[in-house]
């Protein structure tokens, strides 16, 4: 029964969210070859302590979030939206009031940013 | 006479007789009463009987630890099976039993597997039922090997069960309601006892929002029984104060368990302690509630249970605990008997023996410890109560209830406690009082280990850092004036630091909160165990008042298992008496190797009946010490998990049950579709149309012109369930085409195209359709099954994996209804509906194509010309208010086309008979080129799951493919599921299994989809057989390409 802070709807009861997973994976590129693919997919950390996660807010505002979370305690350091852009947003929307800590500065959120067909909004199909 | 109702004691009204029956007989109690003590002052001794050895049991305690009073209450659908007499309020009319016993518990048949009793130690029945098991009759021995044990067991387990067991269940639906509810305060005090009162009455009054939950119908805790008169004058303030505080109080609620981020469930019960026709008549009360409450600090002033020791047939009719006694006596007006012997090892029982001289009782007691403090001995004697020091009890002597008991001495001198027989003393009831065991169970739900304290040999709360704080008497203190106090003392801090820690601002967008961690660091941790303090004594008189609240002056002697010196006395020492566990079985399980606490636990079952072992873990974990030469604390103690007290399943559901057990998802043609003769089936949460039957007609019958009357004319198929997401933004495009197999990117304007949907681990999700209704706006159709799962994986991949792609999804699926309009027939009546009926013709519609109209009477919709059922095919949708009028105008022309409504039979035939495939076939396990969509896989772009569906194993040829099966028989039906093998080894996986079958009226014979190794090319001419062996039926068939009607395909389209 733990609270989630979501940084769209406030704080929330687990059960309106659904567990993703690992949020620290680094997802290969689409043509990565088979060995990259395979330890993103299949190759995890069984963390004692705290580890970073996706969660989804189902039953809210459909965002993905990342959750800093104790696995041991279950105490809940950060809540930011998985879409960093996102996050950039919101900090600076929070500006007039002191400031947010939505996001994160440039290159240190693993998710998202490691995806290298994702550096620009331009496809980079490269075979197509 | 024993027991006897005493006038002038008690919370009881003499004067409000109530009756009520126990094993059919009536009987009168009070107002007030408990079933427990209404039973003891009718002097029933005899209450159940014993899990596995059927032996007599009777009243042990006066709470929720209760062993011995295991009870059924109510009959027919209210027949509840395991009750607590202790605990059950007395109400007209209450229906009560004994239970485990025939035929009665004062005379049970079971009773001579006592006389067994020495084969049926811990472990009996894994020993005997898992080797060989030789003793068996030939035709139950069915074999020599390892196997032999377990059908021994399936052999034997029917009558194990039944005679070694609880009370029985009703199998009736049960006929209550209940309710779940939540709830939230400041602070969460559980237990109204003098700790809990004073704690909640000073935060209140410091302002803060508490919450009070008693589990008893009467709040005080032990001011309720203790007999003090300055208690009933104290409780009565207290009782004031958190009434004018504000204090929301909560009885008959039990705090069952403690979660994360301050969460207490609470288990209410409301009407159980009234006459079911008053509950029912009101109709909307519940039975039960369960709460969900989230508080910021929690308060556990739960208590202590006092503990039994261990001797010989400790477990006799008439032995209870002291402080029970004392409950009975001074809260019940019963004094438990009339002759009594007290036993104990610490001071808390003098007052009871006292209590009871002073009721009328003759008493003795035997005390473990060397010495007798002066002022109790001035005390005992001024009331004539005999007592003895270094003396305890060496069994009980007694069946059906104890008549005597034999003292045991020991040598004050020897450090080894050994007691010798001596005289035996006549009584009628044994008091036992063996110390106290703190209640921490709701602290050990929070993962906070209890720590044994050797001092006051008890388990006193370990150290942690969370909102918890225990005071009173489940924080080992056990004097009454430092529990109010230190109670006090720390409601008065806690609310101090709250009204600093609350400045802080708490809303999101406005600055973030504190961390939990620095909330906690704020505020005080739970209060050190209070030292025992003499020196702060200044008056002798106050000192002797300030001993006798306390009890505590004197050290207890820890004693736990009386060992007597010599022979034994061959009685056996019940450790957990509800499952019948004993101190010989504790010293087997040390001796079999079985010395962890949890080992044991598990090899004895101590600890694991309804009580939870809530007086008897202690004791056996003393006894287990013991036995295996360690301390207490090396042995450790076991978790204790929720619930605390044993919560209806009711409760824990709530009001999900029956129709409402999920939720029910209707199509806005719910009700066009029942009006036209729809019999509905479960589509996950969706109720979808199953067949529409005409008079007579049966559902096979049905299936088969439905599906008939499509190929030959036109059909009406609601499709609203299916998944409907909206893709758009400028890389819609890019989005799809790294989500599907296919090339969405190049899919023109006003074009549809089948696509498949792959996981990261190359094995397919889900296929639909993507329909391209503008440069930036796609609309994406899912199977019904998985509608939610692909919305979350979109929501995923745009959000967390590609966050730089501007893309918006959006699920659209309640906006939209759909009917899927199929059959040769079907343009025909799609023109019907329009202005102009080119536009819906091949140039303008072709096979493909997209169109977004509004019909002749106005109504907008979006039209895709796909198929699933292999005829010229549209799918036509609306906003959803539209849907009724939409298909209302379709059925008006079909029927003047002799077309027809379908349903998911007849879907399923139309799929089956063209090899398209569904959930059945994509089941999680399948590659593309298993489902034979293997062209579907784009050779120049890469997508999600593209480079580890190339691993070898999933492109291995001889893998499971779609296949399509035909009984080599046409008169043949045979079974989905089924197994295919071959004819000369019907054994094991065989070559493949049938996913789907369906009567073809187009082929006249049934037909089938199912997955064969190496596909229909490597089978082909060769039978196989579909093996059914839960139906036990074997069907002769062959394997044939999944495309069984049109394979060419040329119906769709023309």
């Amino acid at each position: 029964m733990i609270l989630i802070e979501c940084p769209f709807c406030g704080v929330r009861d687990h059960a309106e969210f659904r567990y993703g997973g690992d949020g620290s994976i680094h997802y290969p590129a689409l043509d990565a070859d088979l060995e990259h693919w395979h330890d993103a997919l299949y190759l995890r950390e069984n963390i004692d302590g705290m580890q970073l996660e996706t969660w989804h807010h189902v039953f809210g505002c459909r965002q993905w979030l990342l959750v800093e979370r104790d696995t041991v305690s279950h105490e809940i350091s950060s809540v930011k939206p998985a879409n960093n852009d996102i996050g950039v947003i919101l900090d600076s929307a929070l500006t007039d009031a002191g400031g947010g800590t939505f996001s994160s500065s440039v290159g240190s959120s693993p998710v998202g940013s490691g995806d290298a067909s994702g550096s620009s909004h331009v496809p980079d199909n490269k075979k197509e | 006479m024993t027991a006897k109702r005493i006038a002038g004691y008690g919370r009881v009204n003499p004067d409000e007789l109530i009756e009520f029956s126990w094993d059919g007989q009536t009987l009168t109690g009070l107002s007030g009463d408990t079933l427990a003590s209404a039973l003891l002052a009718n002097n029933q001794t005899v209450l159940s009987r014993s899990f596995k050895y059927h032996r007599p049991r009777g009243l042990m305690s006066a709470g929720v630890e209760e062993s011995g009073a295991i009870v059924s209450t109510g009959s027919g659908d209210r027949l509840e099976a395991n009750v607590r007499a202790t605990t059950q309020e007395l109400y007209s009319g209450l229906q009560a039993s004994g239970q485990n016993a025939w035929p009665s518990v004062r005379f049970d048949l079971s009773e001579v597997s006592n006389l067994l009793a020495r084969f049926f130690g811990a472990g009996f029945y894994y020993k005997t039922f898992m080797g060989p098991a030789h003793w068996l009759p030939a035709f139950a021995r069915t074999a020599r090997s390892a196997g032999a044990g377990t059908r021994a067991w399936m052999f034997c387990e029917k009558w194990i069960r039944r005679a070694a067991g609880m009370g029985a269940a009703s199998a009736l639906p049960d006929p209550d309601h209940y309710e779940q509810a939540h709830a939230f305060c400041d602070l969460l005090v559980v237990g109204a006892g003098p700790a809990g009162l004073n704690a909640a009455a000073s935060a209140a009054e410091a302002g803060a929002d508490v919450l009070l939950v008693e589990q008893d119908f009467e709040l005080g805790g032990y001011l309720l029984s203790s007999g003090d008169k300055a208690h009933a004058s104290e409780l009565a303030v207290l009782l004031k104060r958190i009434e004018q505080a504000g204090v929301r109080v909560m009885r008959r609620t039990t705090a069952f368990g403690l979660y994360d981020h301050g969460v207490a469930g609470l288990f209410e019960r409301v009407t159980d302690h009234q006459p079911v026709s008053a509950s029912v008549d009101a109709h909307c009360i519940p039975r039960h509630r369960c709460w969900t409450v989230r508080c910021q600090h929690t308060v556990l002033a739960t208590g202590a249970i006092e503990r039994t020791m261990a001797f010989a047939d400790n477990d006799r009719p008439g032995i209870m605990t002291a402080g029970a006694a004392q409950t009975y006596l001074n809260r019940f007006a019963v004094r438990c008997a009339q002759r009594v012997v007290v036993v104990c090892n610490n001071d808390s029982a003098y007052e009871v023996a006292l209590q009871l001289a002073i009721a009328g009782a003759g008493v003795t007691l035997l005390d473990a410890r060397a010495e007798i403090d002066e002022v109790w001995q001035q005390r005992l004697q001024s009331q004539g109560v005999e007592y003895q020091s270094a003396a305890t009890v060496l069994r009980a002597v007694g069946h059906n209830r104890i008549r005597k008991v034999q003292v045991g001495l020991r040598d004050v001198a020897s450090p080894q406690a050994s007691w010798r027989p001596a005289e035996t003393l006549e009584c009628e009831a044994l008091l036992v009082a063996g110390g106290w065991s703190p209640v921490l169970h709701l602290l050990s739900h929070r993962g906070i280990k209890p720590v044994w304290c050797e001092t006051r040999a008890c388990y006193v709360p370990g150290k942690h850092a969370q909102p918890i704080t225990v005071l009173g008497a489940a924080n080992a203190v056990f004097d009454h004036k430092q529990c109010t106090e230190g109670a006090t003392q720390w409601a008065t801090g806690w609310s101090a630091s709250r009204a600093v820690s609350t400045a802080v601002p708490g809303r999101l967008l406005h600055g973030r909160r504190p961390r939990p961690q620095a909330l906690l660091d704020a505020l005080p941790n739970a209060l050190p165990v209070a030292a025992k303090d003499n020196s702060s004594n200044n008056d002798a008189d106050t000192e002797v008042d300030a001993r006798m609240a306390s009890g505590w002056q004197q050290d207890l002697y820890p004693l736990f298992e009386i060992v007597p010196s010599g022979e034994g006395t061959g009685g056996k020492s019940f450790v957990d008496p509800q499952h019948d566990v004993t101190v010989a079985d504790v010293q087997l399980a040390s001796r079999e190797g079985f010395v962890s606490v949890e080992h044991m636990k598990r090899y004895t079952t101590l600890g694991m009946a309804t009580d939870q072992g809530k007086m008897g873990n202690v004791l056996g974990i003393a006894v287990m010490a013991a036995a295996s030469g360690r301390s207490i604390s090396e042995v450790g103690t076991t978790t204790f998990r929720p619930p605390y007290t044993p919560v209806s399943l009711g409760a824990l559901r709530g009001r999900s049950r029956g129709a409402h057990f999920r939720p029910t998802r209707r199509t806005p043609m719910h009700d066009w579709n029942l009006s036209h003769g729809a019999t509905m089936m479960d589509a996950g949460l969706w109720q979808r149309p199953w067949f529409y039957a005409e008079p007579g007609e049966s559902m096979l019958q049905t299936a088969d012109r439905e599906s008939a009357t499509v190929r030959r004319s036109v059909g009406l198929c609601d499709v609203t369930s299916l998944g409907k997401i909206a893709v758009q933004g400028p890389d819609a495009a890019e989005f799809l085409n790294r989500v599907y197999t296919n090339n969405m990117a190049s899919l023109v304007i006003g074009k549809a195209r089948y696509g498949v949907m792959l996981r990261d681990d190359g094995l397919v999700l889900d296929d639909g359709t993507c329909w391209r209704l503008a440069e930036h706006d796609y609309f994406v159709t899912t199977t019904t099954a998985q509608a939610a799962a692909v919305m979350v994986w979109l929501e995923e991949l745009s959000q967390v994996r590609w966050p730089q792609l501007q893309v918006h999804i959006n699920s659209v699926t309640d906006q939209w209804a759909g009917v899927a309009v199929a059959g040769p027939r079907s343009r025909e009546l799609l023109a019907l509906l329009m202005d102009n009926p080119d536009q819906v013709n091949n140039e303008n519609l072709p096979f493909m194509g997209v169109t977004r109209v509004e019909t002749a009477d106005g109504l907008p919709c979006r039209i895709a010309r796909i198929s699933f059922s292999g005829e010229l095919a549209y799918e036509i949708y609306v906003e959803s208010d539209y849907a009724p009028y939409l298909i209302d105008q379709l059925w008006r022309g079909a029927a003047s086309m002799d077309g027809c409504l379908y349903g998911l039979e007849a879907l399923n035939t139309l799929r089956v008979e063209k090899g398209h495939v569904t959930g059945a076939e994509l089941d999680g396990r399948v590659t593309l080129q298993d489902a034979g969509l293997g062209v579907m896989a784009a050779q120049t772009k890469s997508y999600i799951g593209s480079t580890l569906a190339a691993r070898a194993g999933l492109t291995d040829t001889n893998r499971p493919r779609l296949v399509g099966i035909m009984p080599i028989d046409a008169g043949d039906t045979f079974n989905a599921g089924s197994i295919l093998c071959q004819q000369s080894d019907i054994s094991g996986y065989g070559e493949g299994w049938v996913t789907g079958v369906a009567s073809s009226p187009e082929l006249g014979h049934w037909i089938g989809l199912g997955f064969v190794n190496g596909g229909h090319q490597a089978w082909e001419n060769r039978a196989l057989v579909a093996a059914d062996p839960v139906r036990d039926r074997q069907v002769a068939v062959k394997v044939v390409s999944p495309h069984m009607v049109d394979a060419e395909g040329e119906r769709l389209r023309g």
